[in-house]
């Protein structure tokens, strides 16, 4: 296979704002090009700072950033070819859809004709055929964002970056607009950073997630990896909310462990080279069965509490590891609270992590 | 190397070769020189280059090898170390030479005696600088911020390193430059020798500080006396602020706008119009005084002569400013924590005084030490009502200009003024600078303020409405008193002294002005019509580099631009006759130091407005013009420009308004050829042309009403009281 174009790297970047606050600490990634790869974490740990060094917003203060292989650590936004749409969407509120559009392409000193023809496929492309003499404060906020996209597409830039774009949304329109930016990412085969505090909105639009805590990287890897085998307690508990259990180590066999959960029956999983005392079991809440019986059962349990959702159940089940946080889809026979029940793991969604 | 930067040399290479060096004697718009052929063999009028070979300015030979020194970094990228290197030590290298020639050689040889002694000698003399020097300086600060910019400061940026650079030299060179000539004059003796001892001698004067009226006999120094007023003042006005705020928010009073917008009436009336209204009223033939002395008997004397006269319109004149501070803090106080109180089963007057006042006291100390800047500074009113009261403002004034012509006593007064409002400034800085415990929390606190406690009501509302009616009697009075043929003597009605001052008609020979009044109000009104748009040019670019950008030196920055809020105009008005009057920089008796004097004592208003209007601004707006390849300068013009229309007109009106009601620093700078209202008319007063003063005064006031009105129908109904909030 060869090796793909790199769009964006970052070698040991770090930010620090006022002397003390560390926003973002020895950094280091870098990015396909034609890819959409998403920075992930809770809010406050450094994303935006990310990708306003990215754009030249923000200079780093140590380590350097290349884009195309081109070192831009000190070269300024207007100097980049580098577009980003604002979490504000940031329009400029006295010129009307056409005039935002061609802004870009205006400070370049493009000619009036290409101006013309280009803002037109743009806004095309978005959807907004018709309503280029329309204000931004004209427009609603889904239309807004289009305008806030077209913006930054018609440059046709390098590096396009999106600041939790959908964060202005309301929640029916997000899932649309986000199938939208993919699909537009994928026909021009743009190179994306996009960020967002929202995992399931990382794991349904990217090729690849940066999982961000306290200002560094916790984990990166395509959506099935990090759900599937996080690294460590901070991603298994912020992708898909995991239960974490308290286990012992039984036994080593080359890459597998073998790891009881209290009682007689073993679960064999790759420990990934984690020692005991700094490890707990994450599960995810849809891999656990609940059974009437203690047959195959690594646990017993007593159901706390039970909410219906409509296309599944959410239990909470005592233990003696803790409460675990289920989701069960047969929410025709549900079991009712107080009752004991006994609790099975599927093959999946079950792993070692580190604390 | 850029064009920009070739540009720039373009520029200073004109400015050698081809304009006059130095400044003419024919003033700014002079162009005699352009007419008179040989120019160049004219001492006056020769450009630089013939000023080194023809009439021996040696020291003006090495400026075009600073000029051309960029050169070096010619073909070179911007971050190629020789390009930045040429271009620091052209700027550094020329703008070094220029100041330290301007500074040591003017009209009698060198200016400092060590230079004699060192040197011998120096038979040459030389002028302030002109054209030329101008057109040579600017691309040397170019080259310098330029080169600043090319080691990376602020991300590289030229226009803002070019533009801190910029407002950094105009507030040196018309801030403190200045100032420092007080120091200087302060620090001098007769002979112009520098003497600790004159200072100390001159500080340390009965005049000064005596206190003699304490232990009977003779008067006290004038800084008690400024001292003392200004804290009887800061008291009244924060007084009598806090209960129109109460009333405004706290009694159910349905016409807080009608309230508010009263409060325009500081800014559009002169400083001395109250005083003279209140001799219409209270001095020796005064409607209140006769209609008394009638009455009961009592002779007419002349108490309003003094500190009650100066106090009482000092007071009228600053009570609204105390007001619309005020109602902001009374206002902040957020409801619900008064609610909260009184679910506590705290009654209403236990909730005033343990919740509202603790939370309104930062905002009262704020409204106090600004009617303490603004009586310190103020000069109009013990000018005309000071009788034997006299303040630094005034003592300063006359000590110059009379037959005394002190320049060191002036200076040393100047300093104990400027200490005073300083320190105040410095306090209410530090004041405001801690964090504020006042909570505007903005949407969702939608209780309401309790009313008053019903035992103060009265108390409140009778002393309101007595002040109220007060003030728009001597407003009345003003306008009133303008028709009347002698107050006081004869009081027939008259239009005698608007046909005085601004008769004019029309004959064979086009229109004629001949009221007496016409020449001032050309020339006030030309005046403020070319310092407005300077003033909110530069007061804009300053707001936006104080809220946009960051940069080491960001505090000091705004320090600098902070800081005229706190110098007295006379104080302003007296370093600009010290500095001004020889090389390098000779400006008196011109228009330009009128128009100078306006931008950078009326400079904060512009930061004001452009602050509160860009902080409203989102950040990201110009950084999406970034982003989209708009280098800064770009987006300033196409993004920010245009969002702050109403900022820029508020600037625009407020800097026109101030500049026609000027007077503490005008008056030093008036000249027979520029004379502005205000000195003309308090040039009446002294007189006892009160008629034809309060006429003037009334045509000025109503001017600038309708200046005040134009601009609030163009921007719609935004806070007027802007300017006031510190
Ligand atoms: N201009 C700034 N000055 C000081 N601190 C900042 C600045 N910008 C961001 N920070 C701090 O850096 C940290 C990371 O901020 P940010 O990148 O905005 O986080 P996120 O986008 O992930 O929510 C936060 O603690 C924030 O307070
Ligand atoms: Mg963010």
């Amino acid at each position: 296979m060869t090796t793909k174009k790199i769009a964006v790297r970052f070698e040991k970047v770090s930010k620090i704002f006022d002397k003390d606050v560390v926003a973002v600490d020895n950094v280091s990634f870098s990015i396909e090009a034609g890819s959409l790869v998403t920075l992930l974490g809770p809010s406050g740990c450094g994303k935006t700072t990310i990708l306003r060094m990215v754009a030249g917003l923000e200079f780093p203060s140590k380590g350097k950033i290349f884009i195309e292989n081109e070192d831009v650590s000190l070269l300024p936004a207007t100097k980049r070819d580098v577009s980003m749409v604002f979490q504000s969407y940031a329009l400029f509120p006295h010129m009307n859809v056409a005039q935002n559009v061609a802004y870009g392409l205006k400070a370049s000193s493009v000619p009036k004709d290409e101006i013309d023809s280009r803002t037109e496929e743009v806004l095309k492309l978005v959807g907004l055929t018709g309503f280029d003499k329309r204000l931004p404060s004209e427009l609603s906020g889904g239309q807004q964002q289009r305008v806030a996209v077209s913006r930054a597409l018609v440059l046709k830039p390098q590096v396009l970056l999106f600041d939790e774009p959908l964060s202005n949304l309301d929640a029916k329109l997000r899932r649309q607009v986000r199938e939208e930016i993919r699909d537009i990412q994928q026909q021009l085969h743009l190179s994306v950073i996009y960020v967002t505090h929202d995992q399931e909105e990382a794991l349904a639009v990217s090729d690849r997630v940066i999982v961000m805590r306290n200002a560094s990287i916790a984990q990166s890897g395509t959506p099935f990896e990090l759900y599937e085998t996080p690294n460590d307690v901070f991603v298994a508990d912020f992708i898909g909310d995991a239960n974490l259990l308290d286990i012992n180590i039984l036994s080593i066999k080359g890459d597998l462990a073998e790891i009881s959960l209290g009682n007689n029956k073993k679960l064999t999983l790759p420990h990934k080279g984690l020692v005991q005392n700094k490890i707990k079991l994450a599960v995810r809440p849809e891999s656990i069965f609940l059974l009437d019986q203690d047959k195959d059962a690594y646990l017993q349990g007593t159901v706390a509490k039970i909410s219906y959702l409509g296309s599944h159940l959410e239990y909470l089940i005592n233990t003696k590891l803790g409460q675990l946080f289920v989701k069960d889809k047969n929410v025709l026979r549900p079991f009712s609270a107080g009752s004991d029940v006994w609790i099975g793991l599927a093959k999946h969604g079950v792993s070692l992590v580190s604390l | 190397m850029n064009r920009v930067v070739l540009r720039w040399m373009l520029l200073g290479l004109v400015g050698y070769l081809l304009l006059p060096w130095y400044v003419l004697e024919d003033g700014f718009w002079g162009f005699s020189w352009l007419f008179s052929g040989g120019f160049i063999f004219d001492g006056g009028y020769a450009p630089a280059w013939a000023q080194v070979l023809f009439f021996e300015k040696s020291w003006l030979a090495p400026l075009p090898l600073f000029l051309l020194l960029p050169l070096a970094g010619y073909k070179r990228s911007s971050s190629d170390p020789i390009f930045s290197s040429s271009l620091l030590i052209a700027g550094v290298g020329g703008l070094g030479c220029l100041v330290i020639q301007g500074l040591s050689i003017g009209i009698d040889g060198w200016e400092f005696s060590f230079l004699n002694d060192l040197f011998g000698p120096l038979s040459i003399r030389q002028f302030g600088m002109g054209y030329g020097a101008v057109a040579v300086a600017l691309p040397f600060l170019f080259f310098l911020t330029q080169g600043i910019a090319a080691r990376g400061a602020i991300r590289g940026d030229v226009f803002v390193v070019g533009s801190i650079g910029l407002i950094m030299a105009l507030i040196v060179t018309f801030i403190f430059f200045p100032l420092s000539h007080i120091l200087v004059s302060a620090l001098e003796n007769e002979g112009g020798i520098f003497s600790l001892w004159s200072f100390f001698d001159r500080f340390a004067s009965q005049g000064i500080w005596g206190l003699k009226c304490l232990y009977g006999g003779g008067r006290c120094g004038v800084a008690w006396n400024s001292l003392l007023l200004a804290l009887l003042v800061g008291v009244s006005t924060t007084f009598l602020g806090f209960l129109f705020a109460l009333v405004a928010t706290r009694s159910g009073f349905k016409r807080v706008r009608l309230l508010k917008s009263l409060a325009v009436l500081p800014i559009i009336t002169p400083p001395f119009v109250i005083s003279l209204s209140l001799i219409l009223l209270f001095g020796l033939s005064g409607t209140v005084t006769l209609f008394i002395s009638d009455l009961l008997g009592i002779t007419p004397s002349r108490w309003l002569y003094g500190l009650p006269g100066i106090w009482l319109a000092q007071v009228l004149a600053y009570t609204p400013i105390a007001f619309l501070v005020m109602i902001g803090v009374v206002e902040g106080v957020s409801p619900s924590l008064e609610e909260a109180a009184m679910t506590l089963r705290a009654g209403k007057w236990k909730t005033f005084i343990d919740i509202s006042f603790p939370l309104m006291r930062p905002g009262l100390a704020n409204a106090f030490l600004i009617g303490f800047i603004e009586s310190m500074a103020d000069f109009g009113n013990p000018m005309v009502l000071g009788g034997n009261y006299d303040v630094l403002s005034t003592e300063i004034f006359f000590s110059i200009v009379g037959s005394q012509n002190d320049q060191g006593r002036a200076a040393t007064l100047a300093i104990v003024l400027l200490f005073f409002t300083l320190s105040a400034f410095y306090l209410q800085r530090r004041w405001l600078g801690k964090k504020s415990y006042v909570t505007v929390t903005g949407k969702g606190d939608s209780g309401v303020h309790p009313p008053l406690p019903t035992a103060i009501k009265p108390i409140i509302y009778s002393i309101t409405l007595f002040w109220l009616l007060f003030t728009l009697v001597v407003y009345f009075m003003i306008l009133f008193g303008s028709f009347v043929e002698t107050w006081g003597l004869d009081n027939s009605l008259t239009f005698k002294h608007y046909v005085t001052a601004f008769s004019a008609g029309l004959d064979q020979r086009g229109i004629y002005f001949d009221g007496s009044a016409w020449n001032s109000f050309f020339t006030t009104i030309s005046i403020a019509t070319i310092a407005a748009p300077l003033t909110a040019a530069i007061g804009l670019l300053t707001a936006y580099l104080l809220v946009r950008q960051k940069f080491r030196g960001l505090a000091i920055f705004e320090f600098g631009t902070m800081l005229s809020f706190a110098i007295p105009g006379t104080v302003i008005g007296i370093s600009y006759i010290l500095a001004f009057n020889v090389p390098p920089i000779e400006l008196t008796a011109t228009g330009s130091i009128l128009v100078l004097c306006f931008i950078f004592r009326n400079m904060p208003v512009g930061v004001r407005a452009g602050v509160a209007a860009m902080s409203q601004l989102d950040k990201n707006l110009d950084e999406a013009s970034l982003t989209l390849g708009g280098n800064s300068w770009y987006s300033f013009r196409n993004i920010i420009l245009p969002l702050l229309r109403p900022a820029i007109v508020a600037a625009l009106v407020y800097s026109f308004v101030r500049a026609i009601t000027a007077i503490s620093a005008v008056i030093f700078l008036v000249s027979s050829e520029y004379d502005m209202a205000t000195s003309y008319i308090i040039g009446r007063v002294e007189n006892n042309d009160y008629g034809l003063a309060i006429a003037y005064s009334t045509v000025l006031i109503i001017f600038m009403l309708l200046a005040v009105l134009a601009l609030q129908f163009i921007v719609g109904k935004r806070n007027l009281g802007r300017r006031l909030r510190r």
